[in-house]
């Protein structure tokens, strides 16, 4: 870090004035940033406010049945969080096969989500999980649900004075499951991935969320597939008719990473797998 | 990882166990001093300007607002080179600086120094450069046709070979089955960890000394002296330790020498240049594209008896390696078969396209995939398993192969062969596989390959290497060499060599960095031939200063010559001597022998035996001894999503004599590593001559989680050339992988894919991963 200027604040009003000021950017893990960074190598850079002392940022909090993460939280504490593996298992298998184990140790909630990516592993979890955000800045604080908060790759609602500061849901008791296809098994980005959260009720799926990554310019939900689903049993013809219908939701391009057509029939394939119980076959 | 079976010679002393490497230490440690660690007081950095199309007609270069930008030493053209303009080992036609025309985007057509890299940086995009866009030729076959837009003066040919032997159309005649096939293979980028640097100074004789991360420093050498206009003596390449070429840095290095050469000699000031990531990948010559189009013909029970194969290897903008890289694919086209009948062609032909050169391998896994890829398609043609047809045709002691050579020495391509399939009962479990459930997901399959591989240059030209041995007066020794430590473990090696000769330890040895103007011109550092040609080399100087010391050390023990026996650091005549087994020390033996004015010092040389080669039927002794390889791969494919998982390799290889057991086994390891990112993953790709990938982030290569468990059986199989019997090791690992993997993943889904990589789309789809939107992350500095 020592090439670039900072500013190190310790208590979050500190840096929510700092972040009022011109040509500054907060910075977290940097795992994305830093990278970016490197594009612009020797163009001016702005001050980078180091977000690293803000020591309640760092928290995993619980209050009644409502989790809230600090967006410092990291992939790796995440991953191994007793608490989280039972009140949100796709957030942790989610975070679990992101990057590599270096990565995860650096990567942030906050970060994977104010970078906008539509392939962030963590933010289709957080879809299904219904997550709150709250920003705030030197003007105040505000909340926004999740789906809200992304406008397209890379942009999303945050003012440049904003921080994320909180990342809130409640806990879920019931199934969910995060599976993605990559191109080798660690430091890649997934080409496709489906989270879902679902209760399973007398043979019947109820409550069912679903949300797709890397195949729209945001992470989007499946509405159709998630009300076709609705009370049904869930059956190989069912399963199949699912398959089907979130195919014709995704809206997936064909990049470096993969092609349209793979990725389509990938979301199906997915889905099927993740209400089958098949784990993540890396 | 496993090592099954080592039947270790307990003839030697330290040759065939397992020594820790020599440089290890330095090299965990920081200690070891790599081409960009080099700084000079006083130094400038240079950097490149870049073509800012892959093919153009240069109409004016203006450096006039770069060469006035406050910190700037030096903006050099084409016009202010002193010697020629170009180079290249076989066709010199390569630009350091590109005069009329650029031929693809990692052509250089100006150059800075300035005192800081940013400034360097600032400079270049002040450099204005008038272009004519031409058309660009991307496709090799394309580039052969009547009419097609030239890239070099003459037709794009850059090399022709063939291989002719018996009667192609009789073969034919005498096959009941014939198969045609085509297959094709990526472009892959060496991925060495380290990308390019030097540090050129000028001297005080107005010559210049280069220190970079160099691997074949005597062609670079005169690649620079042409380009300066120096004699070779004025020129002084020093190799700093290199992290990773495999056979990546020669053309690539010459060119950044000559540039970075020209900036020193112009401002009087050492100049360093040190390549980004994206700046070697777009600049760096790469393994070569292949389009292979195979015929093969077999009697019903399978015995093999013509193969056709006409094959189209993109050789980019420049010929660089691709005449000796395509020839040896020639020689090996019809793989480790006796085959009575055989037509093959070859051709490379320039492109638009990102050069092409040595890697690891040079020519032979392209080939490797296609026709071991062939043979299982031909055993399923035939209804055979892959180990049966291969057992019914591979070579033999004695057997001929498709250049008409008879092979004297002991064939040991069973032997690989059932070491790789006995333990894992391949032929039961090859035929369990195929009767898999259509609809499960998840099935497992198994595949084998093998090959055999000329060692040394063979016919491609002089093959000669010398190694200097200096005893100082303490015992301890001094080697260097004109070949190179690059990695791959020859200063462990010839070390271990040196010290089972001389009697001692390799802790006494040190093992210098080669330097053109202190160590014979020795050849490259390719071709699997450093342990053979350097040890062979190293064993002369031995033997001769051991005709020197010998007399000193009988006339101290008071025993004849014979009784000697250098062991441990000291000398004695065990049982022989009145003075029972009392031991010299070797340093003793050194100082009395300094004292007594004998030479501790000698240069031992060693020349290759002959090959011969006839251009007109492409028959003669191509290489003058072989080795011998078999792999075998296990794969779980998802049928469904079309990821292939390697669950693991068994390896087995004929490389002779081990030298160093550890070094051995790094080198099967690394190799089957190599191999499994060629087969699976890595792909340079190319539209209209623009490159696709720019970083590591797009150019996946495998990590340490996509390794499976590899078990290696080496063979013990001296050889009666080489030295101890060691014969080579490092390519042929590397070669045989892919086709394993593809076998394999044929034995669990019966599909047979034959374009590489074997990525999740092309299996599940059949296509292939291509950037089509502007990259988003990463722009190449300089470009």
């Amino acid at each position: 870090m020592t090439k670039y200027k900072t500013i190190n604040p310790t208590t979050l009003d500190e840096a929510l004035e700092t972040l009022n000021g011109c040509n500054v950017m907060p910075i977290a893990g940097g795992t994305d940033l830093l990278v970016k960074f490197y594009e612009v190598y020797g163009k001016s850079l702005p001050k980078l406010v180091v977000l690293d002392g803000l020591i309640p940022l760092h928290e995993i909090k619980t209050e009644n049945d409502r989790i809230s993460l600090g967006p410092l939280v990291t992939f790796s504490e995440i991953e191994n969080s007793p608490e989280l593996r039972k009140a949100a298992p796709q957030l942790v298998q989610a975070a679990s096969v992101a990057g590599s184990v270096q990565i995860r140790n650096r990567a942030t909630i906050g970060g994977n989500i104010a970078n906008g990516s539509p392939s962030g592993d963590l933010i289709p979890p957080l879809y299904v999980l219904n997550a709150e955000l709250e920003l705030s800045s030197v003007n105040g604080r505000r909340s926004i649900p999740i789906d809200k908060f992304f406008k397209g790759p890379g942009i999303t609602v945050l003012e440049k004075n904003e921080l994320i500061t909180s990342i809130s849901f409640d806990k879920t008791f019931e199934n969910g499951f995060f599976l993605r296809l990559a191109t080798r098994k660690a430091l890649a980005i997934s080409k496709v991935s489906v989270a879902a959260n679902y209760s399973m009720q007398n043979g019947t799926i109820t409550n069912v969320r679903i949300a797709l990554g890397a195949v729209a310019p945001t992470v989007i939900r499946a509405p159709r597939t998630e009300e076709y689903l609705s009370g049904k049993e869930l059956n190989d013809n069912v399963l199949s008719t699912a398959a089907k219908l979130i195919k014709e939701e995704a809206k997936p391009i064909s990049d470096i990473r993969s092609i349209a057509d793979y990725r389509r029939e990938m979301v199906g394939v997915l889905l099927k797998r993740g209400l089958n119980g098949i784990p993540q076959s890396e | 990882m496993i090592l099954r079976c080592m039947k270790h010679d307990s003839k030697h002393k330290i040759v065939g166990s397992s020594v820790p490497r020599v440089d290890a230490f330095d090299k965990v440690s920081g200690r070891a001093k790599y081409a960009a660690d080099y700084n000079a007081k006083g130094q400038l950095y240079g950097m490149v300007c870049y073509a800012s199309h892959p093919h153009a007609k240069i109409l004016n270069i203006d450096t006039g607002k770069a060469a006035k930008l406050p910190g700037v030493r030096a903006v050099l053209t084409h016009e202010d080179i002193p010697g020629e303009k170009s180079f290249g080992s076989v066709i010199p036609h390569q630009m350091a600086l590109c005069s009329d025309k650029v031929r693809y985007s990692g052509d250089v057509v100006a150059i800075v120094a300035a005192e800081s890299i940013e400034v360097a940086e600032q400079a270049i995009e002040l450099i204005d450069v008038d272009y004519r866009q031409l058309d660009v030729v991307s496709d090799p076959k394309v580039a052969l046709k009547d009419g097609a837009i030239l890239i070099h003066d003459e037709n794009n040919l850059c090399a022709y070979h063939k291989v002719r032997r018996g009667n192609i159309d009789e073969g034919f005649e005498k096959s009941d089955v014939i198969l045609e096939r085509d297959y094709s293979t990526s472009k892959i980028e060496h991925s060495y960890i380290e990308p390019e640097a030097v540090l050129a100074e000028p001297g005080e004789n107005g010559g210049i000394t280069i220190t970079g991360s160099v691997q074949n420093l005597y062609s670079i050498r005169r690649a620079v002296a042409r380009v300066l206009g120096l004699s070779l003596n004025r020129v002084r390449i020093i190799q700093a330790t290199l992290g990773g070429s495999f056979g990546g840095k020669d053309e690539t290095m010459s060119a950044l020498c000559c540039r970075a050469g020209l900036l020193a000699l112009a401002t009087g000031k050492p100049v360093k240049m040190v390549n980004t990531r994206e700046m070697s990948m777009r600049e760096s010559y790469k393994r070569h594209s292949y389009q292979i189009h195979y015929k093969v013909g077999s009697t019903k029970c399978g015995i093999l008896q013509a193969i056709e194969s006409e094959i189209y290897a993109d050789a980019g903008a420049y010929a660089a390696m691709s005449p000796f890289v395509t020839w040896r694919s020639a020689v090996h086209a019809t793989g480790p078969y006796s085959i009575p009948n055989v037509k093959t062609d070859v051709y490379a032909a320039y492109t638009n396209n990102c050069y092409t050169g040595a890697m690891r391998g040079f020519g032979s896994p392209q080939i490797c995939f296609a026709i071991e890829s062939l043979i299982d398609e031909l055993a399923e043609e035939l209804n055979l398993d892959p180990l049966e047809l291969r057992l019914k045709n591979i070579l033999k002691d004695n057997s001929i192969t498709a250049t008409g050579q008879g092979l004297k020495h002991k064939v040991s391509l069973k032997e690989v062969l059932d070491n790789v399939t006995e333990k894992m009962g391949f032929v039961d479990k090859w035929k369990q596989n195929r009767e898999q459930k259509r609809d499960t997901a998840f099935k497992r399959g198994i595949g084998i390959s093998c090959s055999y591989r000329g060692i040394s240059l063979g016919a491609e030209g002089t093959d000669a290497a010398g190694v200097i041995i200096s005893i100082q007066t303490d015992g301890s020794v001094i080697l260097s060499t004109g070949l190179i430590e690059m990695g791959q473990g020859a200063a462990t090696t010839i070390s271990m060599i040196v010290s089972e000769k001389l009697g001692i330890t390799p802790d006494r040895i040190r093992f210098l960095s080669a330097d053109t103007s202190r160590s014979p011109d020795s050849g490259p550092t390719v071709a699997s031939r450093t342990t053979f040609m350097a040890g062979n080399a190293a064993l002369r100087g031995c033997h001769e200063l051991l005709e020197r010391i010998k007399p000193v050390a009988a006339e101290l023990l008071r025993c004849p010559e014979q009784d000697l026996l250098f062991e441990n650091n000291s000398v004695y005549a065990p049982n022989k001597t009145s003075e029972g087994d009392r031991k010299i020390p070797f340093s003793e033996l050194a100082d009395k022998c300094f004292q007594k004015g004998i030479s501790l010092f000698a240069h031992g040389w060693y020349k290759s035996p002959p090959t011969t080669w006839n251009e007109e039927n492409g028959q003669g002794d191509a290489y003058f001894t072989y080795v011998y390889g078999a792999n075998l791969a296990e794969v779980e494919v998802d049928c469904i999503t079309g990821n292939v998982r390697v669950l693991k390799f068994i390896s087995s290889h004929d490389p002779g004599q081990i030298v160093n057991l550890s070094g051995a086994l790094g080198q099967v390891y690394g190799g089957v590593i190599m191999g499994i990112g060629y087969a699976m993953l890595e792909n340079y790709a190319e539209s209209e001559g623009n490159p696709l990938v720019a970083n590591f982030d797009e150019y996946l290569l495998p990590t340490a989680c996509d390794i499976p468990e590899i078990e290696t059986t080496l063979i013990h199989n001296p050889d009666e050339l080489g030295p101890l019997g060691a014969k080579s090791l490092g390519e042929p690992a590397c070669e045989i992988a892919a086709p394993a993997i593809a076998n394999a993943v044929f034995n669990a889904t019966g599909m047979r894919i034959r374009h590489l990589p074997l990525t999740l789309e092309r299996v599940k789809l059949g296509k292939e991963l291509v950037r089509i939107d502007s990259r988003g992350s990463v722009k190449a500095r300089g470009g």
